[in-house]
């Protein structure tokens, strides 16, 4: 916990890492706080007031069928943060696992591996992203499914050249002389050090799959109406754009907002956890 | 170096295979009955027209028969048929790719020429303040979403320039002015991001370079700084900047994909989003495989010009 408070104390002095962790925080409680903090329901419609402009009403006005901006654009993160999030824990858990287990039996089940990562990273990343949606259907966790495939090979990448290093470190082999099993050796010996580049990955990684997210959902293969999306509500507003610009400019700034936060983060965070680097 | 690149060849072939093994599986793996889910977007489901379109996609031969067949029909150039205009998958493709290449070309382009002046400009600033907001825009500018930019230029340009055509297309044979001012603002949109990340990876590669042991000698022996930054550092610096170049253009031809439907441009995007909602899988398919061979050669490309451009790599 204390490593917790030192690393937000250095991330604070750095204007930009407060800048970060201010529009994430932003965006986390926004999405977490939705249900709570939505002046209204994100589907309600008021058909009076279709398509106005920001007002002490509403905030940053309506869209088509009169229904509030700002609580579908907080609605609206919460699903991109929930399928962005989906996303980045099943490629580290998959890809994580796959690099860990590949560095440390090492052989042909490495270069096997390793191998049919190099396949799918040769993908470009929408349309490998779109191919496995067209396979299983467009819906929101199809999206999640298919982003986190898509950063699997990132994440077991990542993490096998430490693995590689902390294998024939001699406190691995300590613990492996002791009788220590694999999967203990792994999760308690070699997972804390491999934590730092773990973060790291993760925070650009939920920056990124946040756009990819968005421009699915943008193209109509990503989350399907009526649920709110950052994405599809900005698709949506452009048929209105000369009449009514709220929805599409909001929505996108939306979008800006949360992928820069966790790309500011991420940012500050590989330096205060690599001092080797320097920020440029 | 033969062997270096008979080494990246070998590399090439085998992950095209597994390119070629993945996107023939598609179909195969959809859950449920692919051939029922195509026919059930379209018209009415009877046995006849299931047994037909089987036979027609070859799914009712054994797997490894189906994958020979599929494979050898690419390898010359035969990517199958539309499933419900029975036109050549090759010719839709042929039809739509040379939009999409020029979006992604000419942004790559002007992405890679802007970021070398801003690159350098910005590696002279050096302050704390500098540093800062260099830094600052660069994310903003690598997170910023290309369909949301695309978009405010739409309206912009509605409300400064209201008669400045946007949106649609028109062929360069037609009206090469009217067919370059329409893709202007696609272009932009999907350059910002890339020029973003290119300059501050320029930026970080000269301040690296500058600090070196050379540079300091080149300066002492009272060289100016002109020749300093053109003779000596800037051509080492641009090397890190052609490796990166091949994974770019994939990025761009993904974000080329998504901002085609911003302004209406009928490129890859359009026939692959019309083809996923139509359920035509094998066109998906055709258009995945395509275009994903097609970056593969780019990378081996770059690969094998960075190795040329820089004597430290090694071939072994």
């Amino acid at each position: 916990m204390s490593g917790a408070w030192t690393l937000a104390r250095g991330l604070l002095k750095n204007p930009l890492g407060a800048l970060g962790l201010g529009l994430t925080l932003l965006v986390v409680l926004g999405g977490l706080l939705a249900p709570l903090i939505a002046p209204y329901d994100p589907l309600g419609q008021d058909i009076l007031a279709r398509l106005s402009g920001p007002s002490p009403r509403h905030w940053l006005g309506t869209d088509q069928f009169g229904r509030d901006v700002l609580s579908r654009i907080l609605y609206g993160i919460r699903a991109s943060l929930s399928v962005a999030g989906l996303s980045v824990i099943i490629a580290l858990l998959i890809g994580g696992f796959l690099g860990v287990s590949a560095a440390y039996y090492g052989g042909l089940y490495d270069r096997l591996v390793m191998r049919v990562m190099d396949v799918f990273l040769a993908f470009p990343i929408i349309l490998l992203a779109i191919g496995i949606i067209a396979m299983l259907g467009p819906n929101q966790w199809n999206t999640a499914l298919a982003i986190g495939i898509v950063y699997t090979p990132i994440f077991a990448r990542l993490v096998r050249g430490p693995t590689l290093v902390l294998r024939e470190s001699e406190y691995v082999q300590a613990a492996q002389a002791l009788g220590a099993s694999t999967l203990r050796v792994m999760w308690r010996h070699l997972l804390p050090n491999l934590a730092s580049v773990i973060l790291v990955q993760s925070t650009l990684s939920l920056s990124t799959a946040i756009l990819v997210e968005a421009s699915l959902s943008f193209l109509g293969l990503g989350t399907q109406p009526p649920t709110p999306s950052l994405g599809l509500m900005l698709s949506e507003g452009r048929a209105y754009l000369t009449l009514s610009p709220w929805t599409s400019v909001f929505s996108g700034l939306a979008i800006l907002v949360a992928s820069l936060g966790f790309n500011l983060l991420g940012d500050v965070l590989r330096d205060a956890l690599d001092p080797r680097l320097k920020g440029r | 170096m033969l062997t270096y690149i008979l080494r990246r060849f070998l590399d090439l072939v085998l992950v095209l295979f597994g390119v070629s093994v993945l996107v023939f599986l598609m179909i195969r793996l959809i859950p449920g009955d692919a051939v029922q889910i195509m026919l059930g977007a379209n018209t009415e489901i009877t046995p006849d027209r299931l047994q037909a379109l089987r036979e027609k996609l070859g799914l009712n031969k054994p797997l490894p028969v189906q994958y020979w067949d599929w494979l050898t029909g690419v390898l010359r150039g035969d990517l199958g048929q539309s499933v419900w205009t029975g036109a050549p998958i090759r010719d839709e493709i042929l039809a739509r790719l040379p939009l999409t290449l020029e979006l992604t070309a000419l942004s790559l382009i002007l992405g890679v020429i802007l970021s070398i002046p801003i690159g350098i400009l910005t590696a002279y600033w050096r302050n704390s303040t500098g540093e800062y907001l260099v830094r600052l825009a660069a994310i903003a500018g690598v997170t910023v979403p290309s369909f949301w930019l695309g978009t405010l230029f739409i309206y912009l340009s509605f409300r400064l320039w209201p008669t400045f055509p946007t949106i649609g297309y028109v062929p360069l044979t037609q009206d090469p002015v009217g067919h370059f001012s329409r893709l202007l603002f696609p272009i932009l949109a999907l350059s910002l991001p890339l020029l973003a990340g290119l300059s501050r990876l320029l930026r970080s590669t000269l301040l690296d370079i500058l600090n070196q042991d050379y540079i300091r000698t080149a300066r002492a022996k009272g060289l100016s700084e002109r020749i300093v930054l053109y003779k000596h550092a800037l051509r080492n610096a641009l090397i890190p900047l052609v490796t990166v170049v091949g994974i770019q253009a994939g990025y761009l031809f993904g974000g080329a994909i998504v901002v085609e439907q911003v302004f209406a441009l009928p490129g890859m995007g359009r026939l692959i989003v019309g083809a996923i909602n139509e359920r035509n899988y094998p066109l998906v398919q055709g258009s995945i495989l395509l275009v994903t061979a097609g970056f593969v050669f780019i990378n081996l490309l770059v690969d094998l010009a960075y190795a040329y451009l820089d004597p430290r790599v090694e071939y072994a």
